[in-house]
Formats: C-alpha cells, sequence, structure tokens
C-alpha cells in the first residue's frame, strides 16, 4: 500500500478549513497511517478515534500549525505509544491474510510471518518502519511525527530491520526444526 | 532468512484491507461530534440570552405578551440548518442504482431493482419502513409535481421539493426516468445537500418501476 501523503493540499493551516473538511479530505491518510504505526487495523482504529476526539477539541486554538497533516501524525505516534506503555503485554490482533493478497504475493505465508514480526517491533521501532515501509514517507517527515532528530529516525529504522532479520532467521531455524 | 524492501512493503498489504468500514466508522464519530458541538452553541446561547428576554418581556407587558403569542401572521421558522454532511461514497452498490454521495456515516443499506435504502449501518429494518433513512425510487409516471411544491432543477434537469412533516421529497428527472428520493428529517440534510445527493444517484439498466 502506498499513499500520497505529502501532496500540496495536505500542507494547510487548520484555519484555512474547518474540521469537518479537513477530516473529510484527510482521514483515509489518517486511519493508513494509524495501522503503519502500529501495525493493527483494531487498534489503529482506537488510535484514530481518540485522535479526532482531541483534535476536535483543540480545532479552534491549533491556528496556524504549519501542517495539521504532520500535527495529527504526531498525535497519533503519541497515542499509540502512551497505549504501549498501558497496554504493551497485549500482543495485538493479527487479521487473517486476505485471498487477495496470497493472488498477488508470491509467499504470502513468509510475509504474515514478517507482518507479525512487524507487530512485535518496539513501539518507536514499528512505528518508524510502519511510517517508512508503508507511508512512504521520508525521514524528516518520519522525525517530526516521532519528535526526534532524522538520525534517530534512521537508528529507529535501522534497529528495527536488523530485529526484523533476527526474528525472521530464527522463525525459520524453528520451521527446520519442527520438519527435521 | 532474508528479505527484501518489498517483501516488507508486501507484508504491509493486508493492512489496508476494510479501509471503508473503518472510515464509515470516524464519520460516524464526526457527525457525532458536529451534533454535540452545535448542541453546545445553543446552550450556551440559551443561557445569555434567555435571562434578558424574560426581564423584556415583563417590562413589555402581558398585553403585547399575549398579542404576541397568539398571532397567527408570525413567519414561518427557519429551516433547521443542515445536520449532514455528504462525502464520497466507495462501499457496496446495489443493482438498480448507484450513489456517488451519501451522508457521513451512512450507507447502502438494502434494496433491490426497485428501491434503493441508504441508513445508518446496522439499520435492517425492511426497506419500506422509512424513518431515518433516504429512499431512492422510480415511479411510472413522467409527470413531475403537484400544486404547491418548489421546483428545482437537479444537474439541470427538472424536479420539485415537497416538504412533509417528517421528510422531504425530492421527485425530479434524469431525461429517462422519473426518480423519486425521500430524506427523513433526522438525517438533516438541507434542499441543496438533497438536490446534490439526487444529481450523484445513476438508475442502472437493471432497475425496475415498484409495483403497487
Amino acid at each position: 500500500m502506498r499513499m500520497a501523503c505529502t501532496d500540496p493540499g495536505a500542507v494547510r493551516t487548520a484555519s484555512e478549513m474547518d474540521f469537518e473538511q479537513y477530516v473529510t479530505e484527510r482521514l483515509p491518510t489518517m486511519v493508513l497511517t494509524a495501522r503503519a504505526i502500529c501495525g493493527d487495523i483494531q487498534l489503529a482504529d482506537d488510535l484514530v478515534q481518540d485522535v479526532l476526539l482531541k483534535l476536535h477539541q483543540r480545532w479552534p486554538t491549533i491556528g496556524e500549525v504549519e501542517s495539521v497533516d504532520a500535527y495529527s501524525r504526531r498525535m497519533l505516534v503519541n497515542a499509540f505509544v502512551s497505549w504501549r506503555r498501558k497496554w504493551g503485554r497485549i500482543v495485538p490482533h493479527e487479521p487473517p491474510v486476505a485471498n487477495e493478497h496470497r493472488a498477488r504475493s508470491p509467499d504470502p505465508a513468509e510475509r504474515a510471518t514478517l507482518l507479525a514480526a512487524v507487530r512485535r517491533l518496539p513501539s518507536r521501532q514499528r512505528a518508524a518502519v510502519g511510517l517508512r515501509y508503508f507511508v512512504e514517507l521520508n525521514d524528516t517527515e518520519i522525525a517530526d511525527a516521532l519528535g526526534c532528530t532524522v538520525n534517530a529516525v534512521r537508528v529507529l529504522a535501522s534497529r528495527g530491520l536488523a530485529t526484523l532479520r533476527v526474528q525472521m532467521t530464527a522463525e525459520r531455524q524453528s520451521e527446520m526444526g519442527d520438519v527435521r | 532468512m532474508n528479505y527484501t524492501e518489498d517483501d516488507l512493503r508486501a507484508a504491509y498489504e493486508p493492512l489496508g484491507d476494510g479501509l471503508d468500514r473503518s472510515l464509515r466508522k470516524h464519520h460516524t464519530l464526526v457527525a457525532t461530534l458536529r451534533e454535540a458541538a452545535a448542541d453546545g452553541r445553543w446552550s450556551r446561547r440559551r443561557r445569555l440570552w434567555i435571562a434578558p428576554l424574560a426581564a423584556a418581556v415583563v417590562l413589555i407587558g402581558g398585553v403585547v405578551l399575549a398579542v404576541t403569542l397568539n398571532a397567527n401572521d408570525s413567519p414561518a421558522p427557519p429551516r433547521r440548518a443542515s445536520g449532514a454532511l455528504l462525502v464520497a461514497y466507495t462501499g457496496k452498490q446495489l443493482p438498480g442504482f448507484t450513489v456517488a454521495k451519501v451522508p457521513a456515516g451512512y450507507v447502502v443499506e438494502g434494496g433491490n431493482a426497485a428501491v434503493l435504502d441508504i441508513a445508518r449501518p446496522g439499520d435492517h429494518t425492511p426497506i419500506d419502513a422509512f424513518p431515518s433513512k433516504i429512499v431512492v425510487s422510480l415511479e411510472s409516471s413522467r409527470m413531475i409535481g403537484r400544486s404547491g411544491d418548489t421546483p428545482v432543477k437537479v444537474d439541470g434537469k427538472p424536479g420539485v421539493l415537497r416538504h412533509l412533516p417528517d421528510a422531504t421529497v425530492l421527485d425530479y428527472t434524469d431525461g429517462v426516468h422519473r426518480i423519486v428520493v425521500q430524506a427523513w428529517s433526522d438525517i438533516g440534510l438541507t434542499d441543496s445537500q438533497l438536490i446534490e445527493f439526487a444529481a450523484g444517484v445513476t438508475v442502472n439498466p437493471t432497475a425496475v418501476r415498484p409495483r403497487g
């Protein structure tokens, strides 16, 4: 899933449009961003609802925020990190791999395993990897969303990818052990 | 085991599923927020104005008050402001009709080749139950309108609006069919939104006129 997340219309201030107009235009992007950050559809819906409530409450005072999209992305990341702190031991629900994905992915089982491994990453690594590979934000935008430097984003993504490699290798060895 | 960046992107693909369902859920929340905000504004205005207004009424006196209350030529109350937001519809469509827009939080809930119901998700009342729905159907006659109707244009074609106690009816033609759209008042569509909704309705070749 590749998303046009940085179209010129996205860089508008809150005073240039009303809350409903913003939500109507940007809700799909917001939902997919939430899914990228947390790796889970149901949890993403909860995060979006939480952020919509806060955004609605703050809309009159958001004023001249440079980019409402960037602002709402930060809110989503913060909501997810808060959720993880509170409910960190809960393993997210894993949706079944749909038939259409089986058809277009040559090795769906391995990709389902890969997504499961993504869901086990620490929250900020998971968000960095998701925003880079699902939403396809650049490192500057990810840094803005995570509230850190570009270098920190590179470190988070690099560690996330390394962890995924380790997990996938372990998974593979475990499968081979089962076969033997 | 090695994987490529494309593998990682492909692994995320299932997260794009069920987007419509999520969007409907969130649009419902936004509609609720709008209603709550409108109620809050009314409450604040009431607090600000009711006390001074009551004092003024006492000063003016009972006679004037009685005259005011009994006046039959007072203007009709203004039509309710829009309580709905029309959004592009990307969910399931049914054989008879295709809709381009629906009120936020509403979906194509049911229908057949003769009737289409737009309702809240989970509203499984029969298709001939009209409360809280928009119902689209065809009429047999080409003649549109009756005395007291308001003439309008739907996508450049003639139509009329009829205000009933609980609903607004838009009776119009698309050049080929005579179409009737009835919107229940609690949905909160304005007349212009109802016309905008109707302009997005396409009658498919499979549509038939309801019997009876």
